[in-house]
């Protein structure tokens, strides 16, 4: 159901989709070479252990095998860390050892053969317990170990990451307060869940170095990570990031790559090395498991005096990405709050590393923040919509780190969305009046995120037969941000048909620089340096052909792949007629172009540690849904589900909508069904049969509203699309949880069985 | 190395399990595949059945059902048969998995698993249904009650395989269901699974009742929870149609506390012990009233007052 006021472009069929409907397309996966030989990875059965001594002559000599490496093979074991382990283990998936053989059989069975002598430490999995002075070190270098000074003095090493926020006075506002709700949201470890694992196929030559092929998000940052472990220089270092099977934020920098390079070199054949299903949920960066304590001050009349969040992240065993950076800005919510106080830790543990996986911090921060909204809202005898319209931000407001924000939308999202699942009259009412085994009820959730940043780069090159080929690195997904929205802003620039404008898609060492494929950012910053890169060709190809027509290029423009005087359109240079002189004689029809834009300001002095201190052009995003609780069992089963984004401009609608979709339903897991669960430092279901997503009966149609508020900067308008729609579900399913049956679920999943003990306790009280 | 051999009769089949001991019969492999793929298994071979004809047949007759070795859940679970004389089998079969391991998947396969969660296997327990064992040294019958001895475990020898179940005929007007709590709808194992199978007079009243649970015990269980049901008057003949009594939510409520009673649930990944506790009177009542009113068709007369 877009809503989309005037169409980009037309609508074709994406230079890509044929072959990946046939089953054609070229995936990491696919990728065969000569001779090459197959790898598995040997990882650490223990939490937490030193490691006295690896042997590995018996396995270099089994059956098949060509090559067997360790810590010891690479050129730095402490810029290794986290992709071999030398001395330590910090959890029980931890690579320790890798073997290449002639098949992947004769490879595992190569690695019963290696002998790892362990002695055990002390392991941390909870991560309050991991705070506390005293609680064992996870980390493995004397300066993880230092004492911690200023915000986390007192506190365990352990915490990797610091992020607070300070905004006004916080004492005062809670002792004006007419009511103050206090409460405390859990959530759990859960995995990205792609079809392809992890897998990367890697050759060495002498002369050039490495070539690699991987599955990623990032060509660049793969390349850069790789001559940083294996001390090359990055030319020579060439990445292939062929299409990946999925990623969502688990594949944005090296974990394989460099230890199926170090094989590649010592066997002197080319090496693939693919994870099987249980290692990628150990290995994938799964989303942090979060405690959020949230209290507010409010005012009877609704008002907002002040909110005091205290969050902590608990990051595994490495402290990976920026969650808790992004989540202490999003915690308080995009309201007006009169002071406001944040204090996020992220922090080590024996379990997997946690990293980024779509929109990390956003499911955390909003299922806290919007169901202790509904709970702010019910504590007041309002509304729960009326009460988020009341304090939400309008152009002009700031936000708690001082950003003044502009081209605000939460307001038309939460009409939008509220509207569509048929918002009642009075909710409070209706929770009240709900009575049987099965009961109604609808939520509501609002959201912001910011679109993200980082260089992209491209090329536009115009070829002799006047076609055009947009050259860039920029991985595509699947949701057609590359192979749908660069033709399209490429072909608005030149006036062709997007089916005229090839995508080529390069290597490290062919393509332009692009960061990577994550933070909502591809549209807006690739579609930015694209529409930079056209409009420098569509100059180049104006001043030839004003040249040649002896008239000013002012007057000049782009129809039927030509350059034409628009007060005498017979007067005109076609576009094959321009490349060949231009190739010839004046210089190459070759434009290029970065996107750059000034960042957000705000006030420094509110922000401490890593918290982040502005959204760049923040999309806004309110999410509907009705479920149908069954009160004997706890069974909650979604009707509707609604979904109003604001995108800025929508380049690409219906892949906008599969964004939505597809965020949606992968956010419906985490808020009913997903769960990676840890025992004493051990994954128990690292598999498909245990861990479980969501099928296509459990899910309904997403409904999904699409609404355009330009940004301030984004090329046409545009605004990050891909990581919001995972953020406000966990809580409007929550609060329609809540009015359904009266009560609040503080954790998520919400199970069945965590709904039925939540009911039995609440019956009993 | 792997062997596979495809027998081409029930006979060379046996005969290749007993000269070929570490061998395992392949029916569906929805078991058996992802578990060697997985390393999970170790065999010396597979014996598939694929090449044994008549094998996947399923007859329907006057003495009841016979369900052959590569007799598949959805050719069960799309038997108009077998819908109206086993509904719980018929319900159950529809329940495992998904359509793809429906089409694969085969109801001896199922039971062999001797999985506690089998979905066919409570339902076949309240049918009485027989498993019949062949081997070299000949066939015989055992009661599917006496198949399971734990998990993953059952009475069959070394060079035993299945080569039937039969199910005997309704004893009356039968009604019958499964009912699976499961936090999916589909492609997921059975926190906690409840068959019944119910047989009535044509005045309504219990001839006999079955109740068997799945992912409550070491083994799928038959419970002795249909005696709260049994000679009981559960409905009224009405013009054509049913009158319900008072008094059966108080039945199928105290039979849902035997059958409660009967089981030892453990916790595990998908479920506390607490959680099956509480959802094995759920499951019992609700598979009881389903079956209820699959044994008599049409809609309900009920007077006021009592409860349905």
């Amino acid at each position: 159901m877009a809503s989309t006021v005037e169409r980009f472009g037309p609508q074709w069929v994406r230079q890509d989709l044929i072959d990946k409907v046939q089953g054609k397309a070229l995936f990491t996966w696919d990728v065969k070479l000569p001779g090459m030989l197959h790898a598995r990875v040997l990882r650490a059965m223990v939490p937490h252990a030193l490691i006295k001594r690896i042997d590995v002559s018996k396995a270099a000599k089994a059956p098949g095998v060509e090559a067997v490496v360790t810590a010891d093979d690479l050129p730095d074991p402490v810029l290794g860390v986290g992709v071999l382990a030398s001395h330590k283990v910090r959890y029980a998936g931890d690579a320790v050892a890798a073997v290449a053989a002639r098949t992947a059989e004769q490879a595992a069975a190569a690695l019963a053969l290696i002998e790892v002598e362990y002695e055990p430490l002390p392991a941390v999995f909870d991560p309050e317990e991991a705070m506390a002075p005293g609680a064992p070190l996870v980390g493995d270098t004397a300066a993880a170990a230092a004492q911690p000074e200023g915000e986390t003095a007192g506190l365990s090493p352990n915490v990797a990451v610091f992020a607070g926020i300070e905004d006004g006075d916080i004492e005062s506002a809670f002792a004006e307060a007419d009511v103050i709700v206090e409460e405390t949201y859990r959530t759990q470890m859960v995995h990205q869940a792609y079809i392809e694992p992890r897998i990367a196929v890697a050759q060495w030559h002498p002369g050039r170095g490495y070539e690699i092929w991987t599955s990623t998000q990032s060509v660049h940052a793969v390349r850069a990570d790789v001559a940083i472990v294996l001390k090359e220089p990055q030319t020579r270092v060439i990445v292939h990031g062929p299409f990946p099977g999925g990623a969502f934020g688990g594949k944005t920098g090296s974990e394989l790559e460099p230890i199926v390079c170090l094989l590649a070199r010592k066997s002197g054949r080319p090496v693939r090395l693919a994870n099987t299903r249980e290692e990628e949920f150990l290995v994938g960066n799964p989303r942090h498991p979060s405690i959020t304590y949230i209290r507010s001050a409010l005012k009877k009349d609704g008002t907002i005096l002040g909110r005091h969040v205290r969050m902590i992240m608990d990051t595994g065993a490495y402290p990976g990405g920026s969650a808790i950076g992004v989540a202490a800005l999003l915690s308080t919510g995009p309201y007006r709050i009169g002071a406001v106080k944040v204090e996020g830790y992220s922090v080590l543990t024996n379990k997997s590393s946690c990293g980024s996986f779509r929109g990390p911090g956003g499911p955390q921060a909003d299922f806290a923040v919007e169901s202790h909204m509904d709970s702010c809202a019910r504590a007041l005898g309002m509304d729960p919509v009326a009460f988020r319209l009341k304090n939400a931000w309008v152009d002009g407001d700031r936000s708690p780190t001082g950003q003044v924000m502009q081209s605000v939308s939460v307001k038309e999202c939460l009409e939008a969305a509220a509207k569509a699942i048929g918002w009642p009259s009075d909710p409070n009412a209706a929770a009240a009046g709900s009575t049987g085994t099965r009961r109604r009820g609808v939520g509501v959730a609002v959201g912001w995120w910011f679109t993200g940043t980082g260089a992209s780069t491209v090329t536009v090159k115009l070829n002799d037969d006047g076609t055009v080929a947009v050259q860039t690195t920029g991985m595509e997904l699947g949701s057609g941000s590359v192979y749908a929205s660069l033709p399209a802003i490429v072909a608005k620039e030149l006036n062709l048909h997007p089916s005229q404008v090839v995508v080529a898609h390069g290597d490290t060492s062919t393509g332009p620089y692009d960061v990577g494929s994550w933070g909502s950012r591809i549209t807006y910053n690739l579609g930015g340096a694209a529409r930079a890169a056209a409009v420098d060709l569509a100059g180049m190809l104006k001043d030839e052909a004003a040249k040649r027509l002896g008239v000013s290029p002012d007057g000049l423009a782009f129809g039927d792949q030509s350059v034409y005087v628009q007060a005498d359109p017979q007067k005109r240079l076609g576009f094959r007629e321009l490349a060949r002189v231009m190739y010839r004689y004046s210089g190459p029809p070759v434009g290029r172009g970065s996107f750059v834009y000034p960042r957000p300001g705000y006030d420094r002095t509110r922000v401490r540690g890593d918290a982040s201190g502005a959204f760049n052009d923040p999309a806004y995003f309110a999410q509907a849904v009705e479920v149908e609780v069954d009160m004997e069992t706890g069974q909650v089963t979604l009707l509707r589900a609604v979904a109003a984004q604001d995108v800025g401009r929508a380049i690409n609608p219906q892949g906008i909508e599969g964004q939505i979709e597809g965020g949606m339903v992968q956010a419906i897991g985490q808020a009913l069904y997903e769960e990676m669960v840890w025992q004493g430092g051990k994954l128990v279901n690292p598999n498909f049969a245990d861990y479980k997503l969501p099928t296509a009966t459990d899910v309904p149609a997403v409904e999904s509203i699409i609404l355009e508020k330009p940004s301030t900067q984004g090329p046409y308008g545009v605004k990050g699309v891909g990581e919001p729609p995972t953020c406000p579900t966990l809580a409007a399913i929550a609060n329609a949880v809540y009015q359904a049956t009266g009560v609040r679920i503080y954790e998520t999943p919400l199970t069945p069985e965590r709904v039925f003990m939540a009911i039995r306790r609440q019956n009993s009280s | 190395m792997l062997e596979y051999h495809r027998p081409a009769s029930v006979e060379e089949a046996v005969g290749v399990l007993a000269g070929r001991p570490g061998s395992v019969v392949l029916a569906g492999g929805t078991d058996l595949v992802p578990a060697y793929r997985a390393g999970r298994q170790s065999v010396r071979g597979y014996v598939s059945l694929r090449g044994i004809p008549g094998v996947g047949e399923l007859s329907v007759g006057a003495d009841g059902l016979v369900i052959r070795p590569l007799s598949t859940h959805a050719a069960v679970a799309s038997h108009p048969e077998v819908w109206a004389r086993w509904p719980a089998l018929a319900w159950a079969c529809q329940s495992v998995g998904s359509v793809q391991v429906r089409n694969l998947g085969t109801v001896v396969g199922n039971i062999c698993h001797a999985s506690p969660a089998a979905d066919t296997a409570s339902a076949l327990l309240t049918l009485g249904a027989v498993v019949e064992a062949r081997s070299l040294q000949g066939t015989r019958d055992i009661p599917i009650a006496e198949f399971f001895l734990g998990s993953g475990r059952t009475v069959l020898q070394p060079g035993e395989m299945v080569s039937a179940i039969r199910v005997p005929p309704p004893a009356g007007l039968g009604g019958g269901a499964y009912v699976k709590i499961s936090p999916r709808r589909a492609m997921d194992i059975a926190v906690v699974g409840a068959a019944v199978s119910l047989w009535l007079d044509e005045n309504g009243r219990c001839l006999d009742c079955r109740v068997a649970l799945a992912s409550v015990a070491p083994v799928p269980l038959l419970t002795g929870a249909g005696a709260a049901v049994v000679g009981q008057q559960l409905a009224l003949p009405h013009d054509g149609t049913w009158e319900l009594v008072s008094g059966v939510h108080d039945i199928f409520a105290q039979a849902a506390q035997l059958a409660t009673e009967a089981a030892s649930p453990i916790s595990d990944v998908r479920a506390s012990a607490d959680y099956r506790r509480a959802m094995i009177p759920v499951a019992v009542r609700r598979a009881l009233w389903q079956a209820l009113g699959r044994a008599t068709p049409g809609e309900w007369v009920i007077r006021e007052g009592v409860q349905a």
